[in-house]
């Protein structure tokens, strides 16, 4: 049998659009640069030390900025709180309200924790206004010593681990409620949320080694060769990892060749061909992959392998980016009677458009920028170090 | 002071903050959720309530029941409101529609309580009645307009317009049956 | 106990004059006594809110596409009675042909709202047909148990019903419903669906589509009655659901469903 193109009536609209991409961006990048710190904080990465407390700085600051496209997704964001006032326990988003906040308090915590004394110093230097807030968010408590200092290396110890399966569950959470659609076949697969939590981690680490080339070579991070080095291993690592994940996906809707291949080979040959091929696993996975394998294997010397790894960082965030894209608006591209397919044109202005997307993925590091100067922290510890403006690399956020 | 100072400070913080969301959900919650189930109880009212438009035949019955000797009709099946207008629309205007005597010293058989177009182009009968390879085959359809209208035509009056509509020879109650004069 | 209340079938007019000439000294009655006013008889209608016992149902639907002409009169009475807007539909019509160079010609201009033009196609058709579509009611529902604020949901009677009220407009449901019979409300930003003329079957009345169906290819009742024309159907006769290997159980059958059909 030969199907005509046709969709269902009511099949005309691409109902999640860009913020529904920029969101699992968001949070991908949240969970990658949260990994970071774990991996110094529990498992005593040394070689990580000198990105340790930014990368939960850049954490921070992603996650609280993750909810705004969602919200300014819905038709009636002022019954947001709907979702935590009466949740359905059977429903993906519904346990968003209480994995999203249980994963900002331990993530708050834990940078209330690590950078009390920071804030100490920061409000015992201030005054006026400042220094009243910045007590009050010290809760009035400006004790330091090397034992309460001990207190709270084993609480970010403890808060930590703890938010290690939180913000797996968190960055996984976007692909489970993709991959738990038995209406998509091409949202459908099981490997979704590993394939969302490994491009996360991905885009993690690529910003928060591109964000600390750029302040190391400013001189507010302090400088490590080696602490480069793990980052681009670790990277590589998560990119292989993440490149069979895509190929055994791939592969395996190819060979069951059930209903589902019969929509996504059309989908991939048509409508995807250029954003997925060509921009996606080509420019994007391609070229990063075989930069950060040759920086390895050509055993680079530090300038030659900073600059490449800032090039192969830029190519694996516009590789996550164009992956969020195919899977969000990809699997909007067909009807769901499988054979009807349409088109997608983001406009500029519109309330979802590519101006608000744009705001919404530069807005963290605005906050970043933001937090760091109001708290005054200095994440290498080195106190005559001046801040730099950390809010204006924002040349890699969209193709 | 204790080392564990700030820590017991910030715990407590989280503790009333935690707190604080099961007032507020408490509190929020709309009062009839749960009351069938795990949703808003009072949604099936509201649901319920809304106003109905299509009444059925049995409520034109009720009335018109005189001239309703369709029983052996082919259009015994299709509903008033199809041709004719909503009933709904019709009975609504009611308290505003002259009353019986009056209607009834104006020659009028009815009391008049609104307008109840109809749509008397070909239309509303080619919507069933034009030929689609889609349709049930013993299904009565016409494959080819034109030569349905002159066929129909030669055995009556001689003369051919291919502009008439259904109801210048067939009845809409009695399709089979032909008007008046056309026999 | 409680007395079960019949759902009122629309009774073809067949039925109906036989119960009036049933008897004679009935219909006598009936001439005699006053007929209540317009206003009256509205009111009254109005009025009716529920039947006593409206939550004592379990109901389901029937689609028998063997009968279906394709007339759209139910869409155009969907669009009548829920006010849908534009470009959206709870029921729609597909018209399928499938021809004899092997292509399926599948369509639905406007959901068939204007009924149907004559289409051209490559080849002769071999067989076609036409196929109403609306929410299937599933009971293993994948779009309430998607919806995070509960505003989607199954009463008791087996009807699946949105809560605009409580609606986010997150769109997850639509995404989540393999039959695509949901959207999102363009003026309310809500979701929305086919209720089964909720406001209708509460108060003994067939859904709207089914009322106007001329050729009776749909066909609702309650499955806790007996003698229920569903009940008959779904007992003794071959029924189908639309993408059962989904799992979905929809309280939705369709009778002479083709392997074409999407």
């Amino acid at each position: 049998m030969i199907y005509t193109e046709f969709s269902f009536p009511n099949d005309s609209h691409i109902i999640w659009s860009l913020m529904i991409v920029t969101y699992p961006f968001i949070s991908g990048i949240m969970a990658g640069a949260f990994s970071i710190a774990a991996l110094y904080f529990v498992f005593g990465m040394e070689n990580l030390k000198p990105v340790s407390r930014f990368s939960l700085l850049v954490s921070f600051s992603f996650l609280v900025c993750a909810t705004l496209p969602l919200l300014n997704h819905l038709g009636h964001p002022e019954r947001a709180l709907n979702v935590i006032i009466m949740p359905n326990h059977r429903s993906a988003i519904g346990g968003f309200g209480y994995i999203y906040n249980i994963f900002l308090v331990i993530l708050a915590l834990t940078l209330w924790f690590s950078y009390r004394e920071d804030v100490i110093r920061a409000a015992e230097a201030a005054g006026g206004l400042k220094k009243k807030i910045l007590t009050f968010m010290l809760l009035w408590n400006l004790g330091k010593d090397d034992d309460t200092r001990d207190v709270d290396r084993r609480l970010v110890f403890i808060l930590t681990a703890i938010g290690i399966p939180s913000m797996a569950v968190l960055s996984g959470y976007v692909g489970f409620l993709f991959g738990s659609l038995k209406s998509n076949p091409w949202w459908s697969t099981p490997l979704m949320p590993f394939v969302f939590f490994v491009s996360g981690i991905m885009s993690g680490l690529a910003l928060v080694l591109l964000l600390y080339l750029y302040l190391g070579w400013y001189g507010y991070l302090e400088k490590s060769y080696k602490c480069l080095r793990t980052l681009s291993a670790l990277l590589w690592f998560s990119t292989a990892l993440y490149i069979i994940l895509e190929g055994v996906e791939l592969l395996y809707f190819y060979y069951e060749s059930s209903d589902a291949w019969f929509v996504i080979s059309t989908l991939l040959l048509t409508k995807l061909k250029y954003s997925f091929f060509v921009l996606q696993l080509g420019i994007g996975l391609g070229v990063a992959f075989i930069l950060l394998s040759a920086m390895f294997a050509l055993k680079l010397e530090e300038p030659s392998f900073a600059k490449m790894a800032a090039v192969a960082s830029i190519y694996i965030l516009f590789e996550v980016w164009m992956m969020r894209w195919n899977i969000v608006i990809g699997g909007q591209l067909f009807s769901k009677s499988y054979v009807g397919f349409r088109d997608f044109h983001p406009g500029w202005m519109e309330k979802e458009g590519i101006l608000v997307a744009i705001i919404f993925t530069v807005l963290p590091l605005v906050v970043l920028f933001m937090v760091t100067r109001f708290l005054g922290v200095r994440p290498s510890g080195d106190e005559s170090a001046q801040i730099d403006n950390p809010g204006v690399n924002t040349d890699e956020e969209l193709p | 002071m204790s080392k564990y100072s700030h820590v017991v400070s910030v715990f407590i913080l989280v503790g009333l903050a935690f707190l604080g969301f099961e007032i507020f959900q408490a509190l929020l919650k709309p009062d009839s959720f749960g009351q069938y189930g795990n949703f808003r109880g009072d949604h099936l009212v509201e649901a319920s309530s809304l106003s109905v438009l299509h009444r059925g035949d049995d409520y034109c019955l009720d009335c018109h029941d005189a001239e309703w000797d369709m029983a052996d009709a082919k259009h015994a099946n299709v509903p008033c409101e199809s041709c004719h207008f909503l009933p709904g629309a019709h009975a609504i205007l009611a308290d505003k529609a002259p009353p019986a005597d009056k209607a009834k010293a104006a020659g009028s058989k009815y009391v008049k309580v609104a307008i109840m177009p109809i749509d008397r182009t070909a239309q509303p009968c080619l919507n069933c009645h034009i030929f689609l390879p889609s349709r049930p085959v013993k299904f009565p359809q016409i494959k080819d307009r034109a030569k349905h209208i002159k066929d129909g035509w030669k055995k009556t009056m001689g003369e051919v317009d291919i502009k008439s509509t259904c109801d210048r020879c067939h009845n809409s109650h009695f399709p089979k049956a032909f008007v008046k004069g056309v026999t | 106990m409680k007395k079960k209340r019949v759902v009122k079938r629309p009774k073809s007019r067949r039925e109906f004059l036989k119960y009036a000439a049933s008897g004679m000294a009935g219909m006598l009655i009936v001439t005699l006594m006053p007929k209540p006013s317009w206003a009256q008889r509205i009111h009254q209608i109005e009025e009716m809110k529920h039947v006593p016992d409206w939550m004592d149902h379990y109901y389901a639907y029937v689609v028998d596409t063997t009968k279906c002409i394709g007339c759209g009169a139910c869409v155009r009475a969907c669009k009548r009675e829920n006010n849908t807007p534009d470009g959206y539909f709870r029921t729609w019509v597909e018209r399928y042909q499938i021809t004899d160079t092997g292509h399926v010609y599948i369509d639905s201009p406007n959901g068939g709202h204007e009924s149907f033009p004559p289409k051209d196609v490559e080849g002769n058709v071999l067989k076609g047909f036409f196929v109403p579509k609306l929410c299937n009611h599933c009971r293993n529902t994948p779009c309430t148990q998607v919806c995070p604020v509960n505003a989607s949901y199954e009463t008791p009677q087996g009807v699946v019903l949105v809560d605009k009220e409580i609606c986010i407009g997150c769109g997850y449901c639509v995404q989540a419903c393999p039959y695509d019979t949901r959207y999102i409300d363009p003026r309310t930003h809500t979701a929305d669906k086919c209720t089964w003329c909720y406001h209708r079957i509460t108060k003994g009345l067939a859904p709207a589509c089914v009322t106007v169906c001329p050729t009776k290819a749909r066909i609702f009742g309650d499955l806790k009655e007996k003698k229920s024309e569903v009940r008959e159907i779904i007992e003794s006769q071959r029924v189908m659901v639309l993408k059962p290997e989904l799992n979905t159980e929809p309280y939705c059958f369709y009778i002479g469903l083709d392997r074409a059909v999407r």
